[in-house]
């Protein structure tokens, strides 16, 4: 049985590197507010994590763990949650006011609709460049006698 | 600090010869990996400078736009350059002289640094661990103060896949083999 992707050895250390991936994308989201980091960050981290995995098992693979009508489902609720948050202001009586209670410095949830914010920014900066990222590398162009032609793989023969 | 803007103009000339290298190297692939010898300069400048959010972001959003050309290069293309890029390497020696003469010297021209125009950013740092309680002042503008400057961002990076994902996209596409226009 052929193996898509790369050799072993890179789908072995991808398998054991992704979750550290993720984990520290995942707290650079998180704590975005009181460490250096923030949404937009974490989520090009988490992109990073998911790019290996094309790399080294192919597009299939990612794909499995995370579709893309997930992923533009995820994009979507990005944009309108961070827009949401921002209307919610208007019950404090201003665009993009910090309506939530604010709590203690240093703590995790604190600083109101920030870590909301940085939860909707991080989610739409994964989804967005997965999906960018994925379908370029679907993509391909053929070289015929006249030009190019595109094409996707995965396509069926004719 | 004189040892460190001395530090940053050498940081700024290699990150320039990069540039150089990238724009006349031959073959694809060494020109590619010269650019990305440029973004983790900057990466590191920014770190120097002391902007670790932005660093953070560049080093990654330059080790994924490496991965993704050197991929699209090993599986496209075959061709390599053929041009001499004199007036490349000109216009850019040129161009990282001035800027370096400016950075170096910058202070006797326009205002020193540390010294804004606009001090409404005193303002901000000050108010972000006392009113939001949030200790990193750069995500408190970023989401809260500037929040509406967010918002037009995320809508660039939704218009710009939304784009992606129309151009390539299979359904709906003409079949060229049968001639049609």
């Amino acid at each position: 049985m052929k193996k898509k992707g790369m050799s072993e050895i890179v789908q072995s250390v991808a398998k054991m590197v992704f979750p550290f991936i993720v984990l520290y994308g995942i707290s650079l989201i998180l704590y975005g507010h009181i460490t250096p980091g923030g949404g937009f960050a974490g989520g090009v981290i988490l992109t990073g994590g998911f790019v290996l995995l094309v790399l080294a098992f192919g597009t299939d693979y990612a794909f499995r763990i995370l579709p893309v009508n997930v992923a533009k489902a995820l994009d979507s609720i990005g944009a309108l949650g961070f827009l949401a948050v921002a209307l919610l202001g208007f019950t404090g009586g201003a665009f993009f006011y910090n309506f939530l209670p604010k709590g203690h410095i240093f703590h995790l949830w604190s600083s109101g609709t920030i870590i909301i914010s940085n939860i909707m920014i991080g989610l739409k900066v994964v989804a967005a460049l997965f999906i960018a990222i994925a379908v370029i590398s679907k993509a391909r162009l053929i070289r015929t006698k006249d030009g190019f032609q595109y094409k996707q793989s995965g396509e069926r023969k004719r | 600090m004189i040892l460190n803007q001395w530090l940053l103009a050498a940081l700024m000339l290699l990150m320039a010869a990069g540039c150089v290298i990238a724009i006349t190297a031959r073959s694809l692939t060494s020109s590619v990996v010269s650019m990305g010898t440029a973004g983790l300069i900057l990466s590191i400048l920014f770190l120097l400078l002391g902007a670790p959010d932005i660093a953070i972001v560049q080093v990654f959003v330059e080790i994924v736009a490496l991965i993704v050309l050197l991929s699209i290069i090993r599986r496209e293309t075959r061709a390599d350059m053929t041009t001499s890029g004199l007036y490349g390497i000109l216009t850019l020696a040129i161009f990282a002289l001035l800027l370096m003469i400016f950075f170096i010297y910058g202070n006797d021209i326009v205002r020193p640094l540390g010294v804004p125009v606009i001090t409404m950013g005193g303002e901000y740092l000050a108010s972000s661990s006392r009113l939001l309680s949030a200790p990193n002042a750069v995500t408190s503008i970023v989401l809260d103060f500037r929040g509406y400057d967010t918002l037009g961002e995320a809508t660039v990076i939704f218009v710009a896949v939304a784009g992606v994902v129309v151009l390539l996209r299979r359904r709906g596409r003409k079949d060229e083999k049968k001639g049609d226009e």
